[in-house]
């Protein structure tokens, strides 16, 4: 700075003795209770990617079963048990569809051996040499006194259901059709029915050709004991899950906030007795509640849905309850009841939008609890048996999961991914709604 | 400070009392948070309740403005009866019951008593006909007894019933008497706008036009020195004094008559204090305001207030004019709070003794102590011994 | 002077002090990382503290005085950057002090103690163990020698009965009484600087009285060096020796007590005392109009231009450097520059208690 001596006087003129000053305007601009929670939510990566990720799970429980190419509703038992083959997976090496297994010497055939049968090894009792990659160990058994050999193969699956297989129950336009492409069909079987108008047909037939089949199919998470595409059925059972989580969530929500609302507004006997008569309801073991309602409404999701919410609807009434108690106190409900305002108006306008936070977060994390609780019911058997869900899944997988494990990786992989992400979103969002967050950086 | 106590009266409480109880039978735990207070306030002034923490200042403006149920005694505003107690009532109705049956088993005993001896006694001599004519006479009287205790009972229960009808004055009345809270984050809805929460007043009331909402913020925005661009901003951008401002302007938009401030200003730093407190003071002169400060620095009282009322534990110690009150301070507790303000002033802070205030060094004495009035609007209260020493000490001053 | 184990003799962390001063700021300037952007809270403060003295630092709140303090213990928040300066105490600069550096000089030789009592003790730890715990953890005391320290120092601050409440727990004590164990747990460590920030703020005023008489006798009694920060000027009219007054991260005004009260120089200064209602005068207050400035955009020139009655064209433009009233009493106004309009300080008149008093 240069020498004070040499600053100018007139500077030195008073400019403001008699004026009034006023407050400032404010320099930052305004934002609002959501615009603030957005802010922070997008600060928290986790969350967002979470979010992202969550979206990306719904985006396909909804639309890939729409899309698949595959139809669930068909039972192709040959198919069964088809190992995941991924496109561009498979040229490393893994999920190329090949299964180990470990077999009888003497059922390993090749074509020219005569006591090789089609249907035998349709049914896998006897393996084709043209489908087997690798040869692994020899083992030896004694079993009865009498010596059996073991042999390991690796089995490239795919190529075993490219070749020639049986189709049931062709009816007699579709046996035109096929009658029609060059050698689809190989033998007819069987026929039911007087050859004609309304015959149905039994049949042998040649895939590749019949159905413009290439080698190249894909099943991502491969098939199960019916045959069916697995991601399908995933996705499919994704969806029923969801659907009960937001069920439950939305019903519970508002049956909690009115219960709660009431139990902490008005305090007192009102409370106490409300208190008291949930204690006892929650007291209910949900197995029993589960198994009762199984018992007498079957194994439709509407029950499995109907029984969650009458186990976690006293979760929310309290939190609830308790915020109610929290912000019922607070000196800007003081001053509205000064002001004359009624209950309703202190409940809708004043304490239930600055409780809303811990409410909203306990609500979209009853999902992930309803959709892991609906898994474990339906795992045991007593959920939903008339639908696909991701319990029913698990549960069928379950018996074979040291021969074909992807049957119970794949609805595990899908169901851990939402139960994380999920959490990771409502964390994020308790986080994004704290209301003492606000205006604290 | 004028003279005002020979107006109306705006306030008027009589034998307060706020008990909080929680528990049943024998953990029942009762906290006498005002023990017993009377006073009031008249149209004008500002009078200000002071005391430290616990004492039940906050708790009276609380039960004057009605967020709380009040336990017993009657509080008037502006001549109406807008809040009264069962409690002080309700015992009275079990006592007299008690009375009754108290009564019925002395009648019974004499009775006995009476038979015994007359079986003693031949019929046709005159104690045994005295005798008679006793019991019939104490069976009369008793009957008389239990008549006129039953009518008392009655009046007792009428006057519930008028209790209770007065406990819900009309809510345009009602709100001629705002309140002004002490925490300013706490006092405004971090969720509604400047203009949303200033106007709830109106909104209540039933106004629906939002032209004239709008004016009437604007207008009282004014008033505390806001900008009408303040009005669309959140409370956690303003500091704690303009917050304070927002909720004076919340209660000066529905006209009021009466303003309770409760600590407006604790919460607030010292240079902030001084503008709340002008503040207060141009909006008395403008709108004939009366004011009941509740506070517990009293070197804002001394300068803002014209009547002051100490409060130590629920009940009301000292009630006196400012000058009174500052020249001749006479309970001990106003002495040593008195001596415990801080000055702004080195010379006088380092040279000074403090007085302190040790209540159990009061003696005990058979007689219940009570307010009395020493000189003409000074109150002490105190048993007849101490008042005794007050008359003296203040002989002395003069 | 002991020596400090650990404590790297860097050159940068060294500097020697004059005889008398025991702490010594040096153009402090920090700074805290917001997503609103850099909030300039301390821009450029000086300020000694001498041996056995009392140092009041007065300001509103987001002055930046409770930061300073904080930088001196180490105790910043984690956005908090120093941008520039210096913290010299006895041989060292505190801010070029590492963590394992301050673990030496917490407690044993600076202590500090805070407004809330409540939460400066552990709700569920009995006072004598909080009250022993640093004496057995640092100076390796044996139990029983630590329980007979504490037991003096609860006598000290005026706690009564100390043997049965050495077993109590926080809950059981007072707003005051839990402040006197504060006091007690911060002084047992026999520190030489005890950082007060505004301790009396949440209590009743009959028992600030009482702790500031307590640590006034404390400081004669141990000859501590205190810093003491508070809004409340009654409360620095009875602590001070020193007063610094800060407004918007700058030190405006600094002097002895006497020479601040009855001869304030700065506007802001000024304006504290006028809005003071002390118990003897009647006028108006003064209140300051307007609110402190947002220190994320730190005004150009003086920070309290725009609330100042006696603003000048040049308080806008340049930040006024220290003008020397006396060897002891420096304010930061250009009403003190020589080319400044003659302005009489409005409290000059100001009849003071202790005059009234003896009339």
């Amino acid at each position: 700075m240069e020498n004070i001596r040499d600053i100018d006087k007139s500077k030195f003129s008073l400019v403001q003795l008699d004026e009034k000053i006023h407050d400032t305007k404010f320099e930052t601009k305004a934002i609002g209770y959501f615009g603030d929670a957005l802010r922070r939510f997008s600060r928290n990566k986790s969350s967002v990617v979470a979010f992202i990720i969550l979206c990306g799970v719904i985006f396909l429980a909804i639309f890939a079963p729409m899309i698949s190419k595959y139809d669930i509703d068909e039972i192709n038992p040959r198919l069964q048990y088809l190992t995941p083959r991924i496109p561009i997976l498979e040229k490393l090496g893994i999920l190329n569809g090949y299964k180990t297994y470990n077999v009888q010497t003497n059922t390993i055939v090749s074509p020219e051996d005569d006591n090789y049968s089609t249907s035998k090894v349709a049914n896998k009792e006897q393996y084709d040499t043209t489908f087997i990659v690798k040869y692994g160990e020899k083992t030896v058994v004694i079993q009865n006194g009498t010596e059996y050999e073991y042999q390991e193969i690796v089995y490239d699956t795919y190529k075993f259901y490219a070749q020639p297989y049986v189709k049931l129950n062709v009816t007699s336009s579709e046996f035109e059709r096929l009658n029609a492409i060059e050698g689809a069909i190989l033998e007819v079987r069987a026929i039911k029915g007087i050859v004609g108008e309304d015959a149905e047909y039994d049949l042998l037939i040649d895939p590749a050709v019949a159905e413009d089949f290439s080698v190249k199919t894909y099943y991502v998470f491969g098939t199960d004991a019916l045959g069916r595409d697995m991601w399908t059925l995933v996705w499919k059972g994704s969806r029923t899950s969801l659907i009960i989580g937001l069920f439950v969530a939305a019903v519970t929500i508002t049956i909690g906030i009115i219960w709660g609302s009431i139990s902490g507004y008005y305090g007192g006997t009102v409370d106490l007795i409300m208190e008291r008569f949930t204690e006892v309801l929650g007291g209910i073991p949900w197995l029993v509640i589960m198994t009762l309602m199984k018992l007498y409404f079957g194994g439709s999701v509407m029950t499995v849905a109907i029984a969650l919410v009458l186990t976690s609807w006293i979760g929310t009434a309290s939190t609830v309850r308790s915020q109610f108690y929290r912000y019922k106190g607070r000196e800007y409900v003081l001053a509205s009841r000064t002001l004359g305002a009624r209950d309703k108006r202190l409940i809708f306008k004043h304490i239930l939008p600055n409780a809303l936070g811990p409410i909203v977060t306990s609500s979209v994390l009853i999902i992930p609890s309803a959709i892991f609780f609906e898994s474990t019911v339906s795992y045991l058997g007593i959920g939903v048996t008339s639908d696909t869900s991701i319990g029913n899944l698990l549960s069928s997988g379950q018996a074979l999961v040291t021969t074909y494990p992807h049957l119970t990786i794949a609805p595990a992989l899908i169901i851990s991914i939402l139960m994380i992400t999920f959490n990771l979103f409502g964390n994020g969002l308790r986080d994004a709604l704290n209301p003492t967050l606000r205006g604290v950086e | 400070m004028a003279n005002y106590t020979k107006g109306e009266k705006v306030l008027e409480l009589k034998n307060v009392r706020q008990y909080f109880s929680s528990g049943w039978g024998r953990k029942k735990v009762v906290v006498k948070a005002v023990h017993n207070i009377s006073f009031d306030v008249f149209k004008g002034e500002v009078f200000g309740l002071v005391g430290e923490s616990g004492c039940g200042k906050t708790t009276t403006g609380r039960t004057i403005i009605k967020l709380y149920n009040i336990t017993d005694g009657d509080i008037y505003f502006k001549g109406q009866r807008i809040a009264s107690g069962t409690r002080s009532k309700k015992i009275a109705i079990d006592k007299a019951k008690l009375d009754i049956l108290d009564k019925k088993e002395e009648l019974t005993k004499f009775l006995a008593e009476t038979k015994a001896e007359m079986s003693k006694q031949d019929e046709s001599s005159n104690e045994y006909i005295r005798a008679q004519e006793d019991m019939k006479s104490a069976q009369e009287d008793l009957d008389k007894f239990i008549e006129d205790k039953k009518i008392e009972i009655e009046n007792i229960k009428k006057d519930i019933l008028k209790s209770k009808k007065d406990n819900n004055p009309a809510i345009d009345f009602i709100t001629k008497m705002q309140m002004i809270f002490q925490d300013p984050i706490d006092s405004l809805n971090p969720r509604m706008t400047v203009r949303e929460i200033i106007a709830e007043g109106l909104l209540i009331r039933g106004e629906r036009d939002q032209e004239v909402m709008t004016k009437e913020v604007e207008r009282v925005l004014g008033l505390v020195g806001l900008l009408p661009e303040h009005a669309n901003r959140y409370p956690h951008e303003f500091s704690g004094g303009q917050r304070q401002r927002i909720g004076i302007a919340r209660a000066l938009i529905v006209n009021p008559e009466l303003i309770i401030a409760d600590e407006p200003i604790s919460a607030l730093d010292v240079s902030i204090q001084a503008q709340v407190i002008n503040l207060l003071n141009e909006l008395r002169e403008k709108f004939d305001l009366t004011i009941l400060f509740i506070a517990h620095n009293l070197s804002v009282v001394k300068y803002f207030c014209d009547r002051i009322g100490v409060m130590y534990y629920g009940r009301l110690v000292e009630l006196a004019t400012t000058e009174e009150l500052f020249k001749h301070p006479l309970h001990p507790y106003t002495k040593a709070l008195l001596s415990a303000v801080p000055l702004p002033d080195p010379d006088y802070e380092k040279n000074r003794k403090r007085v302190y205030y040790n209540p159990s060094l009061r003696k005990f004495t058979p007689d219940k102590p009570v307010m009395v009035e020493i000189i003409p609007a000074h109150f002490v209260y105190g048993s007849s011994d101490e008042i005794e020493g007050y008359r003296k000490e203040l002989a002395e001053k003069k | 002077m002991e020596e400090y184990k650990n404590v790297s003799t860097n050159e940068e962390k060294t500097t020697q002090l004059s005889e008398d001063t025991i702490l010594k700021v040096d153009n402090l300037t920090i700074s805290f990382r917001t997503p609103g952007g850099l909030v300039r809270a301390v821009r450029g403060v000086d300020f000694e503290l001498k041996k056995g003295e009392t140092l009041c630092i007065v300001g509103e709140s987001g002055s930046g005085k409770s930061v300073t303090s904080r930088a001196i213990m180490g105790i910043l928040a984690g956005n908090a950057i120093v941008d520039d300066g210096h913290i010299y105490y006895k041989n060292l600069d505190l801010t070029r002090c590492e963590e394992s550096d301050f673990y030496q000089l917490r407690g044993s030789k600076i202590g500090m103690i805070f407004q809330d009592p409540l939460s400066s003790l552990n709700p569920i730890m009995k006072i004598g163990k909080q009250l022993t715990e640093a004496l057995i953890l640092k100076n390796n005391m044996h139990k029983h020698e630590a329980k007979k320290k504490a037991l003096e120092l609860m006598q000290d601050v005026g706690i009564p009965q100390a043997e049965k409440r050495y077993y109590q727990y926080p809950f059981q004590f007072s707003g005051g009484m839990r402040q006197r164990i504060v006091i007690a747990i911060a002084l047992a460590m026999e520190p030489e600087i005890l950082i007060c920030d505004e301790p009396t703020t949440a209590l009743d005023v009959t028992i600030q009285a009482q702790i500031l008489d307590l640590i006034n006798n404390l400081k004669q009694k141990r000859g501590l060096s205190i810093i003491f920060i508070t809004h409340d000027l009654g409360v620095v009219a009875n602590m001070a020796d020193r007063i610094a007054v800060m407004y918007a991260g700058k030190i405006v005004e600094y002097g002895m007590s006497d020479e601040v009260f009855y001869d304030a120089r700065h506007p802001y200064t000024w304006a504290l005392l006028e809005s003071m209602p002390a118990l003897e005068r009647k006028e108006r207050l003064n209140a300051i109009p307007g609110t402190p400035p947002n220190m994320l955009f730190p005004p150009k020139g003086d920070a309290f231009a725009a609330r100042n009655r006696y603003a000048m064209q040049i308080d806008y433009e340049e930040h006024p450097p220290f003008f020397k009233v006396s060897e002891t009493h420096y304010a930061a106004t250009w009403l003190l520059h020589p080319n400044a309009p003659k302005i009489e300080s409005p409290i000059k008149d100001r009849a003071f208690a202790s005059k009234i008093k003896e009339n």
